[in-house]
């Protein structure tokens, strides 16, 4: 009987609907965190041509005849983009990405991996870096006399010298955009790599057209919205019960059969 | 003599080819754009004789079989739920998006799109969507799409194309391929009329409750057309019983 594998295939796919439900639900407080979801199209069909089905009273009923799906699978897990809030939280090396664009992060490998969290530290020589330690590009050193800093909406890092009344611009923030946000790949660490379904990375100032703006002083939470999650995981728990009785069924259809004399 | 168990053997089969659909209707309740299928039964009539000669007269001469003629399709619109993404789009009422494969033309009611690495506007296996000017392509550094309810799709820099969405004289002459898609030999009608979602995708319209119903029913229809196999079994045996002990 088919029906035993198609729900199987149905239980798979839930299996993975939690999976990636509860991994959303474990990064809810992640910063910069893009909530996941799985995505189903249906499998191959089979078609059981017979007489009848094709000459029936001239075609007027259903030309198509019988075809007998054979289950789900996964397609996708999207990556949704959609902007997390601000979180407020008066660091001043805190700084969020209101809009589209990521950060361009010098990893040890010297590849550029991009994020949007931007939980940002100085390291031991002033510069700007990741949690992680990873450089943020361009570099930016902050001279250690320097008494405040500011990084304003379009990127600019100012900083107050003692003796001096102006403040001092010592870079320049830049934010990379793709074509392809979801074709990124993801690696960890809130880090995300270039790939060929991407396309490369487009990079200008924050507040040019098409980009996002800083927000110094805050960060962006995780886009997981969790009662919908929940939902999603109690949606998914009775689909995969459901499917199981499927099978339950068709054990019984088949258990009857085996008992025939 | 053996019509009784042939009879209810052809229920039995047209039963487990149905509970196929009822668990492909079950493993795809989650799937977006998804269009739950039931069967068509008919009556197959056939002649019982007795070495050419009708064993009952007049019209009523012929025993039925069922056989599964069909399968139908329900075309009503699934359910919408709002996931944010800008290209997600559902069709609101009838019509279909153009999708070109390498195998020709597709339909598809799932409207989950992305853009792949040149920009263009694509399914989630790569295929291109047809706008009214073919491909659409969306430059990345343009911002923000916007896609009105009449399928037109604009940025910043000003309207791109406008989605082109078809319908179909009978929607239930379009076959199913895997990944959400149809085809058809049918010749498409534009529809202009269409209403398209943006940030919105159409839910799977299968009933859970339904199709568990429909499932209790085929498992007890099957046994109850098994219970007949085995009276008719018992019945062949008490006259051969019968026989061999007045001989």
């Amino acid at each position: 009987m088919r029906s035993l594998s198609i729900a199987a295939t149905g239980m798979l796919a839930q299996q993975l609907n939690v999976e990636v439900i509860s991994n959303n639900i474990a990064n809810m407080n992640t910063t910069g965190f893009k909530r996941r979801r799985a995505e189903f199209t249906d499998l191959l069909y089979q078609d059981l041509r017979r007489v009848g089905s094709t000459s029936s009273d001239a075609g007027t009923i259903v030309p198509a005849g019988v075809q007998i799906g054979i289950g789900v699978k996964p397609a996708a897990v999207y990556r949704i983009t959609e902007q997390g809030n601000m979180l407020i939280t008066d660091n001043p090396l805190d700084v969020a990405i209101q809009g589209r664009g990521y950060f361009e992060v010098e990893m040890p490998s010297g590849e550029i991996g991009y994020t949007r969290s931007g939980a940002l530290q100085r390291s031991a020589d002033g510069t700007i870096v990741t949690a992680d330690g990873f450089v943020v590009m361009p570099g930016i050193t902050i001279p250690d006399n320097a008494t405040s800093v500011t990084i304003n909406a379009t990127g600019e890092v100012l900083v107050q010298i003692p003796g001096t009344v102006a403040p001092q611009n010592i870079g320049q923030f830049e934010l990379a955009v793709f074509a392809n946000e979801g074709g990124l790949q993801a690696i960890g660490d809130n880090l995300l790599l270039e790939t060929g379904a991407s396309g490369p990375a487009i990079v200008a100032t924050p507040g040019s057209t098409g980009f996002g703006t800083l927000q110094q002083g805050f960060l962006e939470t995780s886009n997981v919205n969790v009662v919908s999650e929940i939902t999603n995981l109690i949606t998914a728990q009775r689909a995969y019960e459901m499917n199981s009785k499927v099978i339950q069924a068709s054990d019984d259809m088949m258990g009857s059969l085996t008992q025939m004399r | 003599m053996e019509s009784p168990t042939y009879i209810a053997l052809s229920r039995q089969l047209v039963l487990s080819r149905q509970m196929d659909i009822v668990a492909n209707n079950m493993a795809n309740a989650a799937t977006p754009a998804f269009k739950g299928e039931e069967m068509l039964f008919v009556e197959y009539l056939v002649q019982a004789d007795i070495n050419g000669e009708p064993t009952f007269a007049g019209p009523d001469g012929a025993v039925a079989y069922v056989q599964d003629l069909a399968v139908v399709r329900d075309t009503s619109e699934g359910p919408m739920t709002p996931t944010g993404g800008p290209l997600d789009l559902a069709i609101h009422g009838e019509g279909h998006f153009v999708v070109d494969t390498p195998q020709g033309p597709r339909y598809t009611r799932l409207g989950r799109f992305q853009l792949d690495a040149e920009g263009k506007l694509v399914t989630s296996e790569g295929h291109a969507v047809r706008g009214a000017g073919g491909a659409i392509f969306i430059p990345a550094e343009d911002g923000e799409v916007v896609v009105a309810s009449d399928g037109t799709v604009s940025t910043e820099g000003g309207p791109i194309d406008r989605l082109s969405v078809v319908r179909f004289a009978d929607e239930q002459e379009l076959r199913k391929v895997s990944g959400g898609l149809y085809e058809s030999d049918a010749t498409p009608l534009p529809n202009l009329e269409a209403e398209i979602a943006q940030g919105m995708v159409e839910e799977s319209n299968v009933r859970p409750v339904v199709e568990l119903t429909l499932m209790m029913a085929v498992m007890r229809n099957f046994q109850a057309a098994q219970r007949m196999i085995e009276t008719q079994d018992e019945l062949q045996r008490r006259v051969i019983n019968t026989i061999v002990s007045s001989a």
